[in-house]
């Protein structure tokens, strides 16, 4: 089929080879990580017929094609996606359309005329007929010109905010250029291509004038009397040229490669966690092939920097999700990707990348910028994972993994002083919360169980329950960690032993729900324990109290802020309970903070970052602390134990008058007495 | 009297996890020996239990915490729980700035003053059990 065609027909032709081999290649590598066929299929399937196909379509339209995370980012940067992301696939449809339905390509199989399209005008241009050109004609015309100006504007940008207004804080590499050049490269090419067919065939202007980009520039360059008819076929066939290396160097050109990850991640974005679980094949990587796509798909543009809490502190662009990646993918490859496959390639992995694993909060505020759709949080766990199968981690987690594997709880303290905190309330019942048999069981979590800053937390939780009239019990030395700093630290693995054991004991108690204050044991119960019991965070089990009216309140004339905690807002996406259960208080008077809901900037707490540099920790916290006071509330409520510890300390430290409570403090604070 | 540069009064008991008490009239005021504010950096937070609280010699009845350690309180004698200092709420940090005046933790009513005979008081024995402690766990960086 290559042979006997047009020159630019075979280089486009061998450009795709080029391209499938190294397809090939990409998925080779992708074999690498963890992945089970059967899982995989079935989990595509149930995404393919499911009410998750209207997500993907809202996906595909407002943030691949609108760009809408990006409109509230940066206006010049929306406008260049935007005009790429309507222009590369309006031009594709448009030439493979206008293909189809062209008399001189009706005799060709459909695969041959694939190959045709991009070059199908050369021959429109050398056949056309007549003084006018027919609606559907002039419409292809329009669209061809429209949408190639809207790419070249669109390069133009890039390149404007790339090499002139130095807007992207990471540095361009050599395959950033090349991939940059010949995006734009191949449209200047295709609109002087059609300029000398519009001089080479004459073209009247009541026809050329569709081609509108292409009939201007034909104007600009007639007055310099080249042989146009000598010119046209080798033009067209530099393009086809152009193009071929384009396609080719797709698999092999970071930059390019993402045009073909981006709709796969958000596909998979959908498709449930299951679908990616490990198979029992051993594999090389300890990524799953969801988690390796979603690397290839970051281009570095910098969304995640100026939202990343440990950046705006220690101004490493390492650790942010972009430069991690960078450094993560190269090794990676080193070892296990195309350099892999020359003798004596090195699978070592550079110590300072392990540091930057763990220097974040995975709080996932990147997540929600992120234009690309990555899972920045799960990757970053993953890579996690894969310093700990290097053996390339903190000391103090693997401190961190003995207290839990030992002693069930983070800090290595014994069992039994779990349940202190209920010995220090003031008159605690008989049975000390410890029922044999409940409805409920209140989960409490190591923090608030062992450090006492966190003590009041659930000595409230527990009154104001009790004074509702709910049945519940806590499951006291039974209680162990949920495995949620295991996870974080990514040693997954040894969590499981952990979530058994929780879940035997609940159902043990005959529980039919369980309730948490800490949004980080929450969203583990609700990500990673496999239990149809019903799992409830405290706001939302306090909304339901207040809403039911078996709490009253009292009045307080406060002015009050909320901080959203990541793993109860970005991460389980509760915002509105917490909100609902502060406006409920009479004389309340409640403020947002600038930044809030999934826009919420972290207190510095999560991701384990206060065992492995507690001084980032408290810089975060300070500039937390300073968002809240320019609220002018005298009161910070929030819904999370280590945020209260995080924010209260900093504060604490630094004599900042300024209270933090978690909202079952304060509502225990205003709760009316019992009748 | 100072040992290795860190304060520890005459006049107090001094019980083997670092906690001081004090004789005040029918009470005893505990709190925590200077070395061991020290080594535990700034103090934010203790756990002020209830008044009234029954607390057994030795046993620990609550929590301290500073940025950088987690640390238990145990009951210097066994007693009723009469007083707590109410400024530790807000300003933890008092037990850093002054162990032996303003930061006290806790006053007891002794069930019996005869246990204070379990803790330290000979100069001697405190000079060699702290010294031996300092060279366990070193001193604050």
């Amino acid at each position: 089929m290559v042979t006997g065609q047009p020159l630019f027909v075979t280089f486009f032709m061998l450009g795709a080879m080029v391209f499938f081999v190294g397809l090939a290649l990409r998925l080779s590598f992708y074999w690498q990580g963890q992945w089970a066929l059967w899982s995989l299929v079935k989990g595509t399937f149930s995404t393919l017929f499911s009410g998750k196909i209207v997500r993907l379509i809202e996906i595909v339209f407002l943030d691949a094609i609108l760009q809408r995370k990006l409109f509230g980012q940066d206006k010049l940067r929306w406008l260049m996606k935007v005009l790429i992301m309507i222009g590369y696939p309006g031009i594709l449809i448009a030439g493979h359309l206008k293909v189809e339905v062209m008399p001189q390509f009706e005799h060709f199989p459909h695969l041959l005329r694939f190959f045709y399209a991009p070059f199908c005008d050369f021959y429109y241009f050398r056949d056309v007929i007549g003084p006018s050109l027919s609606t559907s004609d002039a419409l292809f015309a329009v669209s061809f010109d429209l949408f190639g100006a809207m790419i070249l504007m669109g390069e133009f940008i890039a390149i404007f905010r790339r090499f002139i207004a130095k807007a992207l804080p990471f540095k361009t590499s050599a395959g950033d250029i090349i991939a940059v050049n010949l995006l734009g490269g191949w449209f200047i090419l295709r609109f002087f291509c059609e300029a000398t067919s519009i001089l080479t065939y004459s073209l009247p202007a009541s026809v050329a004038q569709y081609w509108f980009v292409s009939f201007g520039l034909s104007k600009i360059i007639a007055p310099l009397g080249l042989p146009w008819s000598s010119l046209n076929y080798p033009l067209w066939s530099i393009s086809g040229l152009f193009l071929a290396t384009l396609v080719a160097l797709i698999p092999f050109n970071m930059k390019l490669w993402h045009i073909v990850t981006i709709p796969v991640v958000m596909f998979i974005k959908l498709m449930p966690k299951e679908a990616f679980e490990p198979g029992s094949r051993k594999a090389p990587l300890p990524f799953s092939v969801k988690e390796l796509i979603a690397l290839d798909s970051c281009v570095k543009c910098g969304s995640c920097v100026d939202v990343c809490p440990v950046y705006l502190q220690t101004e490493q662009l390492e650790t942010t999700m972009g430069g991690f990646y960078t450094n993560l993918k190269s090794s990676i490859r080193k070892g296990y990707g195309f350099p892999a496959l020359l003798p004596g390639s090195a699978k070592e992995m550079p110590k300072e990348y392990s540091d930057h694993a763990y220097l974040c909060t995975l709080c996932g505020r990147c997540e929600v910028v992120c234009p690309a759709f990555i899972d920045t949080k799960d990757v970053r766990i993953a890579a996690r994972g894969f310093m700990v199968e290097k053996g390339e981690y903190p000391q103090m987690l693997g401190r961190l993994a003995e207290n839990l594997t030992k002693d069930r709880n983070i800090i290595g303290e014994p069992s039994e002083d779990r349940p202190l905190w209920v010995e220090n309330l003031r008159d605690p019942p008989e049975h000390m919360y410890q029922k044999e048999k409940a409805k409920i069981v209140y989960f409490v979590g190591c923090v608030a169980s062992y450090f006492p800053m966190a003590h009041r937390i659930p000595q409230s939780f527990v009154q104001i329950l009790d004074q509702a009239g709910v049945d519940f019990t806590l499951l006291g030395e039974e209680e162990w960690c949920c495995g949620f700093p295991l996870i974080g630290a990514g040693m997954a693995g040894k969590a499981r032993e952990l979530m058994e054991h929780n879940l035997q004991k609940i159902e043990e108690v005959g529980a039919q729900a369980v309730v948490f204050a800490c949004p980080s044991c929450y969203h583990t119960w609700k990500e990673r324990y496999r239990t149809n019991i019903s799992l409830f965070h405290a706001t939302q089990f306090l909304e339901k109290l207040i809403e039911e009216g078996r709490i009253k309140l009292k009045k307080l004339d406060t002015t009050v802020t909320y901080h959203d905690p990541c793993d109860l807002g970005r991460t389980s996406h509760v915002y509105e309970p917490p909100r609902n259960i502060l406006r409920s208080i009479p004389g309340l008077k409640f403020v947002e903070l600038e930044h809030n809901r999934e826009d919420c900037t972290c207190c510095g707490g999560g991701g384990n970052l206060e065992m492995v540099d507690p001084e980032l920790v408290s810089a975060i916290a300070k500039s937390k602390i300073e968002e809240i006071q320019r609220t002018g509330a005298e009161l910070v409520v929030t819904s999370c134990q280590q945020c209260v510890r995080t924010m209260a300390t900093y504060a604490r430290r630094n004599k900042i008058p300024i209270e933090v409570l978690d909202i079952t403090q304060l509502i225990n604070r205003v709760k009316e007495a019992q009748p | 009297m100072e040992i290795e540069g860190f304060n520890m009064p005459d006049d107090l008991y001094y019980e083997k996890n670092h906690f001081w008490a004090r004789v005040d009239g029918d009470l005893v005021v505990m709190g925590m020996n200077d070395y061991a504010q020290n080594l535990a950096g700034e103090i934010v937070y203790i756990g002020l239990p209830p008044e009234g609280e029954k607390l057994t010699q030795g046993k620990n009845f609550t929590k301290i915490e500073s940025g950088k350690w987690l640390g238990k309180v145990f009951a210097v004698v066994s007693g009723e729980l009469v007083e707590v200092n109410e400024e530790l709420e807000e300003n933890a940090a008092l037990i850093n700035e002054d162990p032996y005046g303003k930061g006290w933790m806790f006053k007891i009513r002794p069930d019996n003053m005869e246990e204070l005979k379990n803790l330290m008081k000979d100069p001697d024995e405190i000079t060699g059990w702290l010294k031996a402690e300092i060279a366990e766990h070193g001193t604050p960086s």
